[in-house]
């Protein structure tokens, strides 16, 4: 187990104008589980070849344990990588394909069979060793993938989007395989996605990437409670905001006064509000209690979901299940926004 | 029960396949084999009357000019291939790789010499070619030979790389391979398959290059299709028989060996097994 520092990492491509990475700074703590998320494009991935060494470095450092990998080769930093599409070596058997990294090591033979079969149990591939990458399944395939990373022990293990080839219920027995391996193996794992849900099942912690750039890096849970911009907050589903002026712990918007707590390190002034869907609550008994016209409402069996004005914006609300609650479209029907579920962000 | 790899039961079709090659290939061969070994056949007989080497014997004659024709040929497309695999490898990875602008030109411009067709072209070349006094040389008929196979050569290429994922690589630098094992464990086997099998066809449109090479040639550059062609007119079957053989030799070598290099479900490197 390893700590991975980033140090103003940052690549541009060779003819790019724009980097594909921008002065990247984080700290990944050993043994922790890290997603690197953002849409295709945004340079998780490129980081993600960067902690392996197998794309050069533009400016910038990336640190394990404090020394820099910059000069170390891919091949020997125990660090590897599993990539979206597998990349099962196709003139080689299942067995050949594990032992791979095994046999690059000098490892003799009945060595190597041995932890190939072992390693085989575990993702319950037992049996397939004889056979060749063409006659797998996709789920199998992947599976062979990760074994076949894992075998060599790696201090760090990356996976590049490891569930977005797989069907929905493959997507949670490959979910519960990583995280039975992040259990049993001392291991650092960072894995790239561009789906939010992915990362936040999975990962201790989310580094959100736009444009190259890191937008957050904390807990999943701060991103839906405290979001550091309105993009990242649209990211993860809440486009609830709406523009105001702060006055000590009131704001005033279009939609009406509320009292806000938690924003203390917010100063006065121009602020936007965000509230998740899910904390809006309906009726009129409780603090900053406000009328909205209902745009739309639609029934979803376990919720009903609401699109309510907002000055000039849309919210959306989620509410119980009950269909009969005479919340109908195009009447105005009474909210509350509890004080301290509300987010406030300084406006740009 | 899950150590035993599923193979699919043959299909009906394949023994109507192998039928018909058995039919339309091999059986109309045989006369030709008969013939080679053979001094006197004449028409009521189901066999040959006499038998002699007296074809062999022909052939192996330095006087004769069958051994040279046969060098001839060989010399000249073992460059021709040599020629094509050098500058069809390269043009091949560019396609099947990389964009680039006027890419689509490019391959137009690669496939017009099999849209136009080649003795067109190569009357044009042979003014050019008098002109440069190429024509006449073994040089020349080389020259000329390329014409079909480097596209053929440049398109079997691209179609290889267009497969290749050069993160296979990475894969395996990343699985702890330094860059030598790499290129030589997986880049390797990845693409050679391929080259050989484009090398071997390559081969094959010289070894069979008949026009061409009359036209560039001139009649002094003489291969053996052209020597076997004056033969079969003049009605020397076991002579004639004999050279078909040994014309048509490297067709079967070869197409036993990509027969197995073909075979494999991924591309074209079935045949390298383990490694």
């Amino acid at each position: 187990m390893i700590n991975i520092t980033l140090k103003n990492l940052t690549k541009v491509y060779e003819r790019a104008t724009v980097p594909a990475v921008d002065n990247l700074n984080l700290e990944i703590k050993a043994g922790e589980l890290v997603a690197f998320l953002g849409p295709s494009g945004c340079g998780k991935t490129t980081t993600l070849k960067m902690i392996a060494g197998l794309h050069p470095v533009t400016s910038g450092d990336v640190l394990f344990d404090g020394q820099s990998v910059k000069h170390i080769k891919p091949e020997k930093r125990e660090v590897v990588m599993v990539y979206q599409n597998y990349l099962l070596f196709p003139y080689m058997s299942i067995e050949d394909n594990i032992g791979f990294g095994l046999k690059m090591r000098r490892m003799d033979k009945a060595e190597i069979q041995q932890r190939v079969d072992e390693i085989l149990s575990l993702v319950k591939l037992e049996g397939f060793g004889k056979r060749r990458p063409h006659e797998l399944s996709g789920g199998q395939k992947q599976r062979v993938a990760l074994a076949r990373a894992l075998v060599v022990r790696p201090k760090v293990l990356l996976l590049d989007e490891p569930l977005s080839n797989l069907d929905a219920h493959l997507r949670d027995e490959m979910r519960d395989l990583i995280m039975k391996i992040y259990k049993e193996f001392d291991l650092t794992i960072i894995f790239v996605t561009h789906d939010q849900e992915e990362a936040v099942q999975l990962a201790d912690r989310i580094a959100l990437m736009f444009d190259g750039r890191l937008q957050q890096f904390s807990p999943s849970v701060d991103f839906y409670e405290r979001p550091s911009s309105t993009r990242i907050a649209s990211f993860f589903g809440n486009n609830n905001h709406l523009p105001g002026v702060k006055a000590g712990d009131r704001v005033s918007t279009a939609a009406g006064d509320f009292t806000v707590r938690n924003s203390a390190d917010v100063p006065d002034g121009n602020v936007i509000l965000v509230i998740r869907p899910e904390s809006v609550q309906k009726g009129s008994a409780g603090e900053n209690a406000f009328e909205a016209l209902i745009n739309r409402r639609v029934y979803m069996g376990t919720y009903t979901r609401y699109c309510v004005k907002m000055g000039d914006s849309e919210w959306e609300v989620i509410g119980g299940p009950y269909a009969e609650d005479g919340y109908e479209v195009g009447k105005s029907a009474p909210f509350f926004l509890p004080s301290d579920k509300i987010w406030l962000l300084p406006a740009d | 029960m899950m150590d035993k790899t599923v193979r699919p039961k043959a299909h009906p079709l394949r023994t109507v396949i192998y039928l018909g090659i058995l039919l339309g290939v091999i059986i109309p061969m045989v006369p030709q084999l008969i013939w080679a070994v053979s001094h006197r056949w004449l028409f009521p007989a189901v066999a040959p009357t006499e038998w002699s080497l007296r074809a062999w014997e022909y052939i192996a004659n330095p006087n004769t000019k069958v051994l040279g024709a046969t060098f001839n040929s060989l010399w000249i497309a073992l460059a021709v291939t040599a020629i094509s695999i050098l500058v069809g490898v390269p043009a091949g990875k560019a396609l099947g790789m990389y964009k680039f602008r006027g890419k689509g030109l490019v391959e137009l411009i690669i496939l017009s010499p099999s849209i136009i067709p080649g003795l067109a072209v190569t009357m044009g070349m042979h003014v050019i070619f008098i002109r440069m006094g190429l024509s006449d040389t073994m040089f020349g008929v080389i020259l000329v030979h390329l014409l079909p196979t480097i596209p053929y050569m440049t398109i079997s290429m691209s179609g290889v790389f267009a497969n290749y994922d050069p993160a296979f690589e990475e894969q395996a630098r990343s699985l702890g391979a330094n860059a030598f094992k790499t290129f030589f464990l997986i880049t390797v086997p990845t693409v050679v398959p391929g080259i050989v099998t484009g090398a071997m066809f390559a081969f094959l449109i010289s070894w069979g290059q008949y026009i061409l090479t009359v036209i560039i040639g001139g009649g002094r550059v003489i291969t053996l299709p052209l020597l076997l062609f004056s033969f079969a007119g003049s009605g020397d079957f076991p002579v004639t028989s004999a050279m078909s053989i040994i014309f048509l030799l490297p067709s079967i070598i070869i197409l036993f060996i990509t027969s197995k290099f073909l075979s494999g479900k991924s591309s074209a490197m079935g045949g390298f097994g383990n490694l």
